[in-house]
């Protein structure tokens, strides 16, 4: 400022009262502005401790996961441990500095049946989530933006929808051979129905907007619409939509599993290790069989919930304060 | 007047250096700069200002109705003896809200409650603020919407908010306002969301009632027609502060401010055809970024040195009428401002008419024959366009005027196919385009028909940028284009619209109204079309801004021979743009004629209701107009039906025989004055 006032003051009036020249890029620049969607979601995110923390928890736990088996001194889950002076198995130990979170009822590493079987049901719920995805988005978008195909597909959804999804997906599990494909196979056939009708629901609201209307004008193609215009303007919520629906499908990984649809025994699963905790459950000291499982399963979906939400409350532009 | 108001009336409001500031996405802005101001009692005050000059959170301060991220940094306002400016609590600011000083907003589909009596909204009112109960408040409740001018308000007051039309529903809105029996009333944008014959109606109304009730009102708005219609004095806001204030008559006919003289000049009524507008270049400042000295200077063609150093104080031009600019001072340079007069303007108007009328081909370039477009069900069908026949002549500014709902906007969909046409036919360069047609003409038609749209925050795609937008259309076209020159055509493109080349690899976001309103006109323009529906193309930017925007188009018909379909609602700007005007009501063509013809011999009463209804930027003639209200009922259409009849040459009009007779004996009328 006492720059301005020395330039003022060194300034005759007549310098200070004569017209400078019109410049039409200074008139043009005035109005920038550097608002950027992205990045004030990502701002607006980030910012809340809590958030931070269970974000930095949920990538330490699934890279652990990955990890585990690679680090020294871990167990095979599936080696059933003999106690070499007895001859027999470890069978129920208690958690000790041997078996960090003791054996289970035939003597498997309850430690490192817990982070393969995570990743068993992390892999479930990936794929499964990814799948069911995309095919919602492509069959969303095309039944949003397409008036014709409406009526055909909302009776198709009728039709699909009508059928209980647990028992659509026990149906499958029980024809087919169980295996993880099986799971994920039915996990699909059922999720990408609320998917779809989702996206559908979204671009109906945003399908007649001005811009859509223009790229009709200018005859953009159907597919390069829907690409361009439409799928941008809902990843936000997209993204919300898979954060969620991933504790969705462990939860029912878990259930399917634990009413003895789900995996075979011999692969190790969070519903697998939980399903076998609940037998010995009421035996108070082999409870931890329950709950060592039952704690990773809790953690990993209040989590992805809990990231999901925050994530709602970030990219609504609203908050971008 | 004014003199005389001033000492006899006392100062209800006062306003002393008044600082507001919001925190938006991490950073301050300054709303308000330092605003000083004082009101009179009983007076109305009008605000002018464009988008984001601070005239809402101005008014809203007083109030204490600031968003949440907003609050008062430092000044005062001074009410009833007590500086409200140091409130804090709601409890404080109840004692003033609609009590002391009411409040009347945009959008009367907003403001009130669509699960309520409008008779429960107003009791509401009435007993907070009067404390009117049972059947005294239902009986004051009705009286009130007698006047606000509800016919039957017995029965009225049982209904719910969606019984009423737009602007009866505004008159509920300054009901529940006069329930509260306020001293001060804001008007903030009343009319906007309205059709001018029903603005007009409302403007009407408030200055009965402020003569009834005994208010003081400030009224917001941009519209300039609406201040010199309705205002004693004017304050001129410009980026967070008043740069000028005076009289009605001493802002509008001898303005000092440069600003107010480039933005009563670029009004489109002082425009003559043919000619570019004035225009102010740029746009309004980042109220993020501190602005040091003139906050206009960047605009100004007559800033000097001292503007970019030192921001100017209030010069007093007369007792009432001062405003900040160095121009004023005694050391600065004698400038000749531009005109601003209508008055004036009107007369080399009339000059240049005889000399001026443009060339227009025979060779018709659309031609829409018996047009029927509806929405919905067939069983059940909404009609929006019943029966419609015109023809459009290559390169002239075809226009079409009509208030909201009128199907304007459905006509133009229907030429570029967006909606189906039910039954009628288009044409264009003689083959039909509606209904089927063959892929090789629809490949033509989409590159030959181009449409502009209203909304330059809706019509551009947020998430692609300026460079994908533009060359979109290219795309389509010649998809065997090299990239290298797309880049280049976007670039002429850009270049075209007065926008940097740069700006392609921006996202729209980044832009302001007009500069996005451009990027639109340049997608269109990169598909060398021969035709251009422009859908309101001006009507959501500001004043300053519209200009620029009329002026591109003009100049690119010109320079290209384009021929449009501007759609409007507003007359003024059709004098401007267009060479012949049809006007439309409820889906059918009442009137056509060419523009000078039609604003001579306006013969369909609904075209004179909206004429006399335009709000004219001219308080002399804008105070003492008389109102002419348009009721369909008086045409009686049962047994006498209503044909399409060339009155005059190229003149044509809806009528039956009866009205025929009566619309040729006003015209000989009017030959004989004349």
């Amino acid at each position: 400022m006492s720059n301005v006032m020395k330039k003022m003051n060194n300034m005759s009036d007549e310098e200070l009262f004569r017209f400078i020249e019109f410049d039409s890029s200074r008139a043009e620049s005035t109005a920038y502005s550097g608002y950027s969607y992205w990045k004030s979601t990502f701002k607006v995110f980030m910012s809340k401790r809590s958030t931070r923390l269970i974000l930095y928890f949920l990538i330490a736990i699934l890279l652990f996961t990955f990890v585990q088996p690679y680090l020294p001194g871990q167990k095979s889950p599936t080696e059933i441990f003999i106690n070499p002076e007895t001859g027999r198995q470890y069978r129920s130990l208690q958690p000790n500095s041997e078996f960090w979170f003791g054996t289970n009822t035939i003597g498997q590493d309850l430690w490192s049946r817990i982070w393969s079987g995570t990743r068993t049901t992390m892999l479930i719920a990936v794929i499964a989530v990814a799948s069911s995805t995309i095919i919602g988005i492509i069959i969303g978008a095309i039944w949003g933006y397409v008036r014709v195909l409406d009526r055909l597909f909302t009776e198709i959804y009728n039709v699909i929808n009508n059928v209980p999804t647990t028992v659509l997906r026990m149906l499958i599990t029980y024809i087919m051979k169980p295996s993880v494909g099986t799971l994920i196979f039915a996990m699909c056939l059922t999720n990408w129905v609320g998917m779809a009708k989702w996206i559908r629901n979204l671009i109906i609201i945003i399908r007649d907007r001005e811009y859509n209307l223009a790229s009709r004008c200018l005859g953009t193609p159907t597919r390069r619409v829907i690409v361009k215009n439409l799928l941008p303007q809902i990843v936000s919520v997209v993204m919300l939509d898979i954060a969620l629906s991933i504790p969705g499908v462990i939860g029912s990984e878990v259930f399917l599993t634990y009413i003895g649809l789900g995996l075979p025994v011999e692969t190790p699963s969070l519903g697998n290790l939980i399903d076998e905790g609940r037998r010995v459950m009421m035996n108070l000291s082999q409870t931890y069989q329950l709950v060592f499982p039952a704690i990773v399963v809790a953690a990993i979906t209040v989590s992805f919930y809990a990231l999901g939400n925050k994530f709602a409350d970030a990219s609504d532009p609203r908050n971008h304060v | 007047m004014e003199q005389k108001n001033r000492n006899e009336n006392e100062v209800i409001l006062s306003v002393k250096d008044l600082v507001v500031k919001f925190s938006l996405r991490g950073q301050e802005l300054t709303a308000l700069r330092g605003v000083s101001m004082e009101l009179y009692k009983g007076e109305s005050l009008a605000i002018v200002g464009e988008s984001g000059s601070g005239k809402s959170v101005f008014c809203k301060s007083f109030i204490g109705m600031l968003d949440k991220n907003g609050w008062v940094e430092s000044g005062e306002i001074w009410y009833n003896g007590t500086d409200i400016a140091k409130y804090k609590k709601d409890e404080d600011w109840i004692k003033i809200r609609g009590k002391e000083i009411a409040i009347v907003f945009q959008d009367p589909m907003t403001s009130l409650n669509p699960l309520q009596t409008v008779g429960t909204q107003i009791r509401e009112a009435l007993e907070l603020h009067q404390g009117l109960k049972g059947v005294a408040a239902q009986e004051k409740a009705i009286e009130i919407l007698s006047d606000v001018g509800i016919l039957e308000p017995e029965k009225r007051v049982k209904d719910y908010p969606h019984q009423f039309s737009g602007g009866m529903r505004q008159r509920v809105v300054i009901a529940i306002a006069i329930a509260c029996n306020p001293k001060i009333l804001i008007c903030d944008e009343p009319t906007t969301a309205l059709d001018v014959t029903i603005q007009a109606q409302i403007l009407e109304l408030l200055k009965q009632l402020q003569h009834k009730y005994n208010l003081t009102i400030i009224y917001i708005t941009h519209d300039l027609g609406v201040v010199a219609n309705v205002a004693d004095r004017v304050a001129v806001m410009y980026a967070g502060d008043i740069v000028e204030i005076g009289t009605c008559e001493e802002v509008f006919e001898t303005p000092k401010h440069p600003y107010t003289w480039a933005l009563l000049s670029s009004l489109p009524q002082l425009g003559i055809k043919g000619e570019p507008l004035y225009s102010i270049e740029g746009t309004p400042p980042n109220l993020f970024t501190e602005i040091r000295g003139d906050a206009f200077a960047p605009r100004n063609r007559y800033a000097m040195q001292i503007d970019l150093l030192e921001r100017p104080p209030y010069f007093e031009v007369s007792p009432t009428h001062k405003a900040r600019t160095w121009l004023l001072d005694p050391r600065a340079p004698k400038v000749e401002p531009p005109n601003t007069s209508i008055a004036k303007a009107m007369e080399s108007h009339q000059k240049h008419a005889a000399a001026n009328t443009k060339k227009i081909s025979d060779e018709k370039l659309v031609e829409v024959k018996d047009l029927v477009v509806q929405f919905g069900s067939n069983r059940n069908p909404f009609v929006a366009v019943k029966g419609v026949s015109f023809d459009i002549y290559k390169g002239e500014t075809f226009g079409l005027v009509g208030e909201s709902g009128s199907g304007k906007t459905t006509i133009g969909r229907a030429i570029i196919r967006i909606n189906p046409a039910a039954r009628g036919e288009i044409r264009f360069k003689g083959e039909r385009i509606s209904g089927k047609i063959q892929k090789e003409l629809d490949h033509k038609i989409t590159q030959q028909i181009q449409m502009i749209f209203q909304d330059p925050m809706a019509s551009l795609n947020e998430r692609a940028k300026v460079d994908y937008i533009v060359s979109e259309g290219l795309m389509n076209i010649h998809p065997e284009m090299s990239k290298e020159e797309r880049d280049k055509r976007v670039a002429q493109a850009l270049r075209d619209v007065g926008l940097l080349p740069e700006f392609a690899s921006r996202f729209p976001h980044e832009f302001s109204g007009g500069q996005r309103q451009r990027i639109g006109v340049a997608r269109s323009l990169i598909m060398e079309p021969e035709f251009i529906i422009a859908d309101e193309p001006i009507s959501a930017l500001d004043v300053s801004i519209r200009a620029q925007v009329l002026n591109l188009l003009s100049a690119m018909q010109q320079q290209r021979g384009l021929t449009y379909l501007f759609i409007s609602h507003d007359l003024s700007v059709m004098r401007f743009i267009a060479d012949r005007i049809a006007v439309i009501h409820k889906g059918v063509i009442v009137e056509l004629a060419d523009t000078e013809e039609l604003f001579a011999y306006p013969l369909h009463p609904y075209t004179r209701a909206l004429l006399s209804a335009i709000p004219q930027p001219d308080p002399k003639s804008e105070k003492h107009k008389v109102l002419e209200v348009y009721d369909p009922s008086i045409h009686n259409y049962t047994v006498d039906k209503p044909s399409w009849v060339e009155i005059r040459p190229k003149h044509y009009i809806t009528c039956n025989k009866h009205e025929l007779e009566q619309y040729q004996e006003t015209l000989a009328r009017a030959g004989k004055e004349g």
